[in-house]
């Protein structure tokens, strides 16, 4: 009798797929891989865009696998590979058309998604919604993502320090209007 | 709220926002004491779980299009990482056969996870595999193993060693020394509950 991989742990699957076993690595990416296409809706607002990236991110991710230094923490480590290629994508979209232009009002709007969701996730939903762009893509990225405030410095090519601010803004915001909705 | 002077403890929000992401370290008494910020750090950390919630409450309701995860794998497979060749002893001058590296840690792995509740993690062949069928090389198998978390764990290494010695002596041409068994990590029966059924689609 064989083991299904379906019960190993991220570590396990993490560290087969790096020893080049891609029954390993396709285990790890059935179980990541909805919550990876959301985390890349939230930054690009694209199916299309999203699907595109995580596939890209996962390929990347394949090819590096020998350095992921804890397998434990595969999950985050492919977070921010996703993260970094959303970025590298919306970089080159941004040069093309504006980005606002990509937002796409059914994602937090649809009957279907305000039906099935805590009335806590659905003010979330609405407040970040309010949220000035250049909060929201730090937001995602450290609330989400779990990237550092390094990791997100480097890659949308901004300080640390604004990182934090923009950060504890978003912050305050959010605590502020959560607290309406009480 | 008072956001420059939380609580009268001199932090501000900003300062809070930081070090709940510094994990709360080095520990700061004034914040750590005070039922205000105690009050405001723990709000943050619940939006940041129920940041998550909304991420994940998306990924249910938007499965992935068929044949995504077609891609990737048929991408993935195209780049299997095959490893050094070994040679099998010569049959005939003209012939020479040879297995890759890659195809015996598969064998290891395949002959581990046949084990009732073995699942083989990390595979390790130190030695020189490429001189395997030229001297009696002094090669080292190491294995590490998940164990399903009600089989007893000395046993299940024990079979998984014979397992992996039976099939490297019967269908590779190395000689190995020893097969070193580590046993790092257990697993349960259940599917995780962070698992997702399948969506693999057999029409790409």
């Amino acid at each position: 009798m064989r083991e299904p991989l379906d019960t190993a742990s991220d570590a396990l699957l993490a560290t087969r797929a790096a020893d080049g076993d891609a029954r390993a690595f396709e285990a790890l990416v059935r179980r990541h891989g909805p919550f990876l296409r959301a985390f890349a809706l939230r930054l690009l607002r694209s199916n299309a865009d999203a699907d595109d990236v995580v596939q890209e991110a996962l390929i990347t991710a394949w090819q590096k696998l020998d350095m992921l230094a804890d397998p434990s923490k595969a999950r985050s480590w492919l977070a921010t590979i996703v993260s970094r290629t959303a970025t590298d994508r919306m970089r080159s979209a941004r040069r093309t058309e504006p980005i606002e232009a990509l937002e796409l009002p059914s994602l937090d709007a649809g009957p279907e998604a305000s039906a099935m969701a805590s009335s806590r996730v659905r003010a979330l939903r609405a407040v970040l919604a309010e949220l000035p762009e250049e909060q929201r893509e730090v937001w995602w990225r450290k609330e989400v993502g779990a990237l550092s405030y390094d990791e997100i410095a480097e890659q949308l090519e901004i300080p640390v320090s604004t990182v934090r601010g923009r950060l504890a803004r978003a912050r305050q915001f959010v605590l502020e209007r959560m607290e309406e909705w009480r | 709220m008072q956001h420059d002077d939380i609580g009268g403890s001199g932090y501000s929000l900003d300062d809070l926002s930081a070090y709940l992401d510094r994990g709360r370290q080095p520990a700061i008494g004034a914040i750590d004491g005070n039922a205000e910020c105690q009050a405001v750090l723990d709000s943050l950390e619940r939006l940041g779980a129920l940041s998550r919630e909304l991420v994940e409450e998306d990924a249910g309701e938007n499965p992935a299009p068929s044949g995504w995860l077609d891609r990737v794998m048929t991408v993935v497979a195209g780049e299997l990482k095959a490893g050094k060749d070994i040679p099998f002893p010569p049959l005939d001058e003209r012939a020479g056969v040879t297995i890759t590296e890659g195809a015996v840690r598969e064998l290891i792995r395949a002959a581990g996870d046949a084990v009732p509740g073995a699942l083989v993690g990390r595979v390790r062949l130190e030695g020189d595999v490429t001189a395997a069928d030229t001297v009696d090389a002094a090669l080292t198998v190491s294995v590490t193993l998940s164990v399903l978390a009600d089989r007893p764990i000395a046993l299940v290494a024990d079979e998984v060693r014979e397992a992996v010695s039976i099939a490297l002596e019967r269908r590779t041409p190395l000689r190995v020394d020893r097969i070193d068994i580590t046993v790092d990590d257990v697993h349960l029966p259940v599917i995780p509950a962070a698992a997702e059924p399948s969506e693999r689609s057999d029409d790409e």
